[in-house]
C-alpha cells in the first residue's frame, strides 16, 4: 500500500528522469523527496488512522470518528482528509506551536517528505509527559466481565505502558491508558446505560497508575485481569504517545456498544503499526474479548500474563483447606487472639501460615468496598502480625490455578438451527444472537455461572404452519454465583423482550421480568432460587396488562466437554392464570465454535401440559 | 500535600535524598488497613460505573481512588511508586516476606535484582519497626524504611 501510493504520487510530478531518480532514492533511502500529490497522500492509511477514519471491513468511512473541532485544522475536516491535509500542512508550516500540539501528524508529514523546511520544534512539556511515562512496552489489558455493572458487563480493556529498564521489573510501577466516558457522578447505572447507548457521554484519553486500575479491578470489583504483552518496537510506541499526546482533551462520544474503551485502543494500535486493520472488524458492535483476539489475530501479542481477583485468590486458598481448617479460619478472623491457643499454636507452621493468610485476606475481602473500622484494622494487623512471626520458609507462594484465557473462549455471536417437536408436531428453528454466552455454552474463557445475552431472534416454521418469530430477546442476564461460608453474593436476573407462549401463540407478548435469590453448591454443581416478577403485556389475557409473581428452581453443572440444567419456573398471573415449566437442557460442546444441545421441557399453563424436545445445533462465529 | 510535590518533581536535578509520599489524607481504598485514610471513596462511583469522573486527563491524574493528583513520589531522582496507594499490599508482603508491591518498592528504591532478596529480608525481619501498629501512615512507613537501609552495609548505598 505504502509503495502504491509512492508511485502513483510521484508518477503525478512528469518528468521520467525526476521519476527514475526519485525511485532511486526511494529505493536507497526509503524516502520519498518528489512532493507527493495530496489527494493521493490524504488517503493514505497512515493519515487516516491519525485522522479517526475507521474501517468497514476494509472500506474507509466518510468521517471521521473524532466528535471536537478542536482536533481539526480544516473546517470540514472531519469528513475531508485532504481539506484536512492541506491545512495542517500551512499551519503547522506558519505556526511552530502546533508542532507540539499535533506532534504524530507534524512527524508523519515530516517523513513524507512534506514541511521539509520546518524545523522540529523542542517540544518541553511533551518530554517531561514522555520522560516521565518512561515506557518501554506496551500491554493490552483485559478485565474479564463484570455483570453487577452495566458498562463493564462485557468486560473492560485498556492499555499498560511498562518503564524501560530495570523499571521493569515490576508491572506495579507502569501507567494505564485508559478510554472511557466521562460520567457526571450522580448518573445512576440505567441512566449510565441508556446515555451509555445512545452517545450520551463524552469519552476520554486518561492516564494513571497501573496499579490503581488493578485494586480498582481485582480488589473492589474481583475480576479476574489478563495482560498481552504488545510486541510493538520504539518506533512503533513512539508513533503511538505521540498520538496519544494528540487526542488529549479531545472528546469522542463514546457509545457502550461500537465507539468503546476496546475500539479506540484499536485505532491508537492502527497509528502505531501502519498497514494494520484491526477496526475493520468491528463495523456494527466491538466486544472487548473480541478486540482482544483481533490484535491477537494480528500477530501483536507476546507474552500473555493472569493476574486473579482477590476473590479467586481467596478462594484458591480455601478450597485446598478442610471443613476442619475452613473454620478455623472463621475463627481466626472473627475471634481476637484466636492464633495465640494452644490449639492453633500446635499446628504445623506451614499449615498456620495458610489459615492465617486465608482469614487475613478474607477480612480484607469482606471490607474492601467499606470505610475504615477500627476493630477490623486490628483484626488485620494482629493476623499480618502473626504471618510475620512465622518463619519465612513456612511461607512460600501461593499459586492461583491459571483458568484458560478470555481470548481462547467460544466467540461472542451464535447461529443455531433446532429441529423440534411441541404438541406432537415438528418445526424447525433458526436462532441468531448477537451476544454473549449463557450457562450451557461453553465455559473456557468466560466467568463461571454468568449468563449475559443480548438481542437474540428464533425464528419457527412449524408443519403446515408459514414462518413465524417466535421471541426476540433483548436482554436475558443471570448471575448465579455461589454462596458458601466465606461468600455471599446475591444471585439475581433480568429479562425483557417478546416472547410467544407455546399455548397461545397468536400474540407476540412484550414483557420484563426481575429476580433476585441465592446459589449454593449442590451435588457438585450448583442449586439456585429465584423470586421473580414478570410484567407482561398480552393480548390473549382478558386484562392485557398482567403481572406475575414467580419462582424459579434451577440446579446447573458447567464442565469442560459439557454442561446440564434443571430447570423449573412457576408464574401465577393476576388475573389467575398460572403458567409452569420444567426443563432439562444439556449440551456436548464440539471442538470451540460449536455445541449440540438437546432440551426437553414440559410445559403448562391453565392446567394443560404438554411436551416439548428439541436438538438443536449451535455455531458461534 | 501536592506543593510539597511539585517542589519534588522540581528539586529532582538535586539529587538529594529525600522522600515524600504522595497520596494525601483522601488517598483511597490501597491502604484503608492503616489510620489515617479512611472512608468508601466517593470516586468509587465512577470506577463501578467504569467512568471516569472529573477532569482526568493525560496529566498524571489520579483516576479513582481520591488519591492526589501527581502520584509519583521522587527519591534522589528517581521516581518511586505511591506507596500511600499501596500500603494494603506492601504491608502483606513484608509480612510474607515477597510479593509483587514489595519487589515494586526495591525497583522504585533503585535496588538491582543482586540485592533484592536481601532488601525483602530486611524488610520481613522489620516488620515490626515499619508498622509499629495500625495507626502508622505512609510517610513514617517510608521513614523506616529509609533508616532501616541506611544501617544495612548492603543497602546502605541505595540511600547515600
Amino acid at each position: 500500500m505504502k509503495n502504491e501510493s509512492h508511485r502513483s504520487a510521484l508518477s503525478g510530478d512528469g518528468s521520467p528522469l525526476c521519476l527514475l531518480l526519485a525511485l532511486l532514492l526511494c529505493l536507497t533511502a526509503g524516502q520519498v523527496l518528489a512532493k507527493p500529490d495530496l489527494n493521493v497522500l490524504a488517503a493514505d492509511p497512515q493519515w487516516l488512522a491519525l485522522l479517526h477514519f475507521g474501517r468497514s471491513g476494509e472500506d474507509y468511512n466518510r468521517s471521521s470518528y473524532v466528535d471536537d473541532p478542536a482536533f481539526f485544522l480544516a473546517a470540514d475536516g472531519a469528513r475531508n482528509p485532504a481539506a484536512e491535509l492541506a491545512a495542517s500542512l500551512s499551519a503547522l508550516e506558519e505556526q511552530p506551536a502546533l508542532r507540539c500540539r499535533f506532534i504524530a501528524r507534524f512527524q508523519w508529514l515530516r517523513t513524507r517528505g512534506l514541511l521539509g523546511a520546518a524545523s522540529a520544534q523542542h517540544c518541553t512539556e511533551y518530554w517531561q509527559w514522555r520522560e516521565q511515562i518512561n515506557a518501554g512496552q506496551a500491554a493490552l489489558v483485559f478485565a474479564s466481565s463484570y455483570l453487577n455493572s452495566p458498562s463493564s458487563m462485557y468486560g473492560h480493556t485498556f492499555l499498560r505502558l511498562d518503564p524501560k529498564g530495570y523499571r521493569a521489573d515490576s508491572a506495579l510501577l507502569s501507567y494505564a491508558v485508559n478510554y472511557a466516558a466521562l460520567v457526571p457522578e450522580h448518573d445512576g447505572s440505567l441512566l449510565f446505560a441508556w446515555r451509555g447507548m445512545s452517545g450520551g457521554y463524552p469519552g476520554h484519553f486518561s492516564l494513571q497508575p497501573y496499579v490503581e486500575k488493578l485494586q480498582e479491578y481485582s480488589r473492589l470489583e474481583n475480576r479476574d485481569v489478563w495482560e498481552y504483552e504488545l510486541n510493538l518496537n520504539d518506533v512503533e510506541l513512539d508513533r503511538l504517545l505521540a498520538h496519544l499526546w494528540e487526542l488529549q482533551d479531545i472528546n469522542f462520544d463514546y457509545y457502550f456498544m461500537d465507539e468503546n474503551c476496546s475500539f479506540r485502543l484499536l485505532e491508537l494500535l492502527e497509528v502505531a503499526r501502519p498497514g494494520l486493520n484491526l477496526t475493520g472488524d468491528f463495523p456494527l458492535h466491538a466486544i472487548p474479548v473480541d478486540t482482544v483476539r483481533s490484535v491477537r489475530d494480528a500477530g501483536l501479542v507476546g507474552d500473555i500474563t493472569y493476574r486473579p481477583s482477590r476473590q479467586r485468590e481467596l478462594d484458591s486458598l480455601l478450597q485446598v483447606l478442610s471443613p476442619e481448617q475452613r473454620t478455623a479460619v472463621l475463627r481466626l478472623a472473627d475471634r481476637a487472639d484466636a492464633e495465640d491457643s494452644a490449639a492453633f499454636q500446635q499446628r504445623p507452621e506451614a499449615e498456620q501460615y495458610r489459615l492465617l493468610l486465608a482469614a487475613y485476606r478474607l477480612l480484607r475481602y469482606r471490607h474492601d468496598r467499606e470505610a475504615r473500622d477500627s476493630a477490623v484494622a486490628r483484626r488485620s494487623f494482629a493476623l499480618l502480625r502473626a504471618i510475620n512471626a512465622l518463619p519465612r520458609t513456612a511461607k512460600p507462594d501461593t499459586d492461583t490455578p491459571r483458568p484458560p484465557q478470555p481470548d481462547k473462549g467460544h466467540r461472542t455471536a451464535l447461529a443455531a438451527l433446532a429441529f423440534g417437536q411441541w404438541d406432537s408436531r415438528h418445526y424447525g428453528e433458526l436462532n441468531l444472537k448477537l451476544t454473549y454466552h449463557d450457562l450451557l455454552d461453553p465455559i473456557a474463557g468466560y466467568p463461571p455461572d454468568a449468563s449475559l445475552n443480548m438481542l437474540s431472534a428464533t425464528l419457527r416454521r412449524a408443519e403446515g404452519e408459514s414462518l413465524q418469530l417466535r421471541r426476540l430477546a433483548l436482554v436475558d442476564i443471570r448471575s448465579l454465583a455461589p454462596r458458601n461460608r466465606f461468600f455471599r453474593p446475591v444471585s439475581w436476573q433480568a429479562r425483557g423482550g417478546l416472547e410467544r407462549s407455546e399455548w397461545s401463540e397468536a400474540y407476540l407478548a412484550p414483557f420484563a421480568e426481575g429476580g433476585a435469590g441465592g446459589t449454593w453448591h449442590l451435588l457438585g454443581g450448583r442449586a439456585s432460587v429465584l423470586a421473580s416478577l414478570r410484567a407482561e403485556y398480552n393480548e390473549d389475557f382478558d386484562n392485557n396488562w398482567q403481572l406475575a409473581p414467580g419462582l424459579g428452581l434451577r440446579w446447573g453443572l458447567q464442565q469442560r466437554r459439557f454442561a446440564l440444567e434443571v430447570d423449573a419456573g412457576h408464574y401465577r398471573f393476576t388475573d389467575g392464570i398460572e403458567r409452569n415449566r420444567v426443563s432439562i437442557g444439556a449440551q456436548l460442546h464440539v471442538g470451540k465454535q460449536q455445541g449440540l444441545r438437546l432440551v426437553a421441557a414440559r410445559l403448562g399453563e391453565e392446567g394443560e401440559w404438554g411436551e416439548q424436545f428439541s436438538l438443536q445445533w449451535r455455531r458461534y462465529f | 500535600m501536592k506543593k510539597i510535590l511539585m517542589a519534588s518533581v522540581l528539586a529532582t536535578a538535586s539529587a538529594s535524598s529525600f522522600a515524600v509520599v504522595p497520596g494525601g489524607d483522601s488517598c483511597g481504598w490501597g491502604n484503608m488497613l492503616f489510620e489515617g485514610q479512611s472512608g468508601l471513596p466517593i470516586h468509587v462511583v465512577a470506577s463501578i460505573t467504569n467512568g471516569t469522573s472529573g477532569n482526568n486527563t493525560l496529566g498524571m491524574t489520579s483516576g479513582t481512588n481520591g488519591c492526589s493528583a501527581d502520584g509519583t513520589l521522587t527519591y534522589g531522582g528517581k521516581s518511586m511508586i505511591n506507596l500511600g496507594a499501596i500500603l494494603d499490599e506492601f504491608s502483606e508482603d513484608v509480612a510474607r516476606g515477597d510479593g509483587e508491591a514489595l519487589t515494586a518498592v526495591a525497583v522504585s528504591m533503585g535496588v538491582e535484582g543482586d540485592d533484592r532478596s536481601h532488601f525483602k529480608t530486611l524488610m520481613h525481619n522489620n516488620f515490626e519497626t515499619l508498622f509499629p501498629s495500625d495507626a502508622v501512615n505512609a510517610e513514617q512507613v517510608m521513614a523506616s524504611m529509609l533508616e532501616l537501609m541506611r544501617t544495612d552495609a548492603q543497602l546502605a548505598k541505595y540511600v547515600a
